[in-house]
């Protein structure tokens, strides 16, 4: 639902990047996006393509990287993939667990024409 | 030409956020930011909590909402700072919305400062206002089964008001299946069954409330 707004920020960064490299265009863009971002993919992109209309990034390919909700046990020390959002330790059962990955909405790299 | 980017999408937000809690902790000022879905009892909530605790601290109100200003007006009649924001079609509050009102108050004089976010169970957590606390309510008629259907709100807030417990014999709302799926989620999450309508259980949300006020 707020994939309009997550959007227009990415649309600000593709701008502002291209100003200073002094490029045209974006022709692609590659996000990660964490399992626990609240994003659904199919909404992003239609969102996408409606925000960069008439702008430098218009008909710029989305490529979208899911990133695994994993945490890393206080207690024992371990890794592992959090599943059905269960936020302790599946090795010792602790609940001092720190999220590692999975939150993350971040704009790896992107393609420009100068 | 390809280039690095590695840029945070809400990092825009996150900074302004930031800042936002900047001027709160200078103004010493505690902030809560309250979500829920449309019709949990958010403002119903904040009616009670205020005339509970306005004669001992100075509080102020935030109300987000997409259209009207109905939820201003009732919290004016309690005599308590409030400022309405429409977000006209927007689906959450953000950094900048609150920013964008804070000269509304006299920030050094208030002790708290309640944010009622537009009512949506999924958007609001993803953006960050400047808040001490995020604070949720899910009211009984919604379902037990919403905390794993929406995890990240459940995951992000420090407590969870379980509203319309008066509700519960009319209903296959399972109290105990709720508190084991919001802990799951979230380990740390202090939660309060009340009634808003009959006042039950709303003495130990003030409590939290008040605690953590103090422990700022």
């Amino acid at each position: 639902m707020h994939e309009v707004s997550l959007c227009e920020s990415i649309l600000d960064i593709l701008k502002e990047t291209a100003a200073k490299e002094g490029a045209t265009k974006v022709t692609s863009v590659r996000l990660r996006i964490g399992e626990m971002a609240g994003v659904v993919d199919d909404s992003l992109r239609f969102a996408f393509e409606i925000v960069t209309k008439g702008t430098l990034a218009e008909g710029a390919k989305l490529d979208i990287e899911d990133v695994p909700l994993t945490a890393r046990c206080r207690s024992c020390g371990r890794e592992f993939h959090i599943v059905g959002y269960a936020f302790s330790c599946k090795h010792c059962d602790s609940p001092e667990i720190e999220v590692v990955s999975g939150r993350e909405m971040t704009i790896e790299d992107i393609d420009l024409e100068v | 030409m390809k280039v690095k980017v590695a840029a945070n999408i809400l990092g825009a937000n996150d900074r302004i956020a930031g800042e936002n809690s900047k001027i709160f902790k200078d103004n010493g000022v505690y902030v809560i930011n309250m979500m829920s879905s449309p019709g949990a009892g958010k403002t119903t909530l904040l009616e009670k909590t205020l005339a509970a605790l306005k004669d001992k601290y100075k509080i102020g109100v935030i109300e987000g909402d997409v259209a009207t200003t109905a939820d201003a007006e009732r919290i004016e009649k309690l005599g308590v700072p409030v400022v309405q924001i429409n977000t006209d079609g927007g689906c959450h509050l953000d950094g900048s919305m609150i920013r964008a009102v804070l000269d509304e108050f006299d920030l050094a004089s208030l002790d708290m400062l309640i944010v009622e976010n537009v009512g949506n169970l999924v958007c609001p957590a993803e953006f960050k206002v400047g808040e001490d606390h995020k604070v949720m309510l899910l009211s009984v008629a919604e379902g037990d089964d919403k905390p794993l259907k929406y995890p990240l709100m459940f995951h992000e807030s420090s407590a969870l008001i379980i509203n319309k417990s008066d509700l519960i014999p009319y209903t296959n709302f399972d109290l105990e299946k709720a508190r084991r799926d919001s802990l799951s989620i979230n380990p740390k999450l202090d939660i309060f069954p009340v009634s808003c309508r009959t006042g039950e259980g709303l003495d130990g949300w003030y409590g939290w409330l008040e605690a953590s006020l103090k422990s700022r």
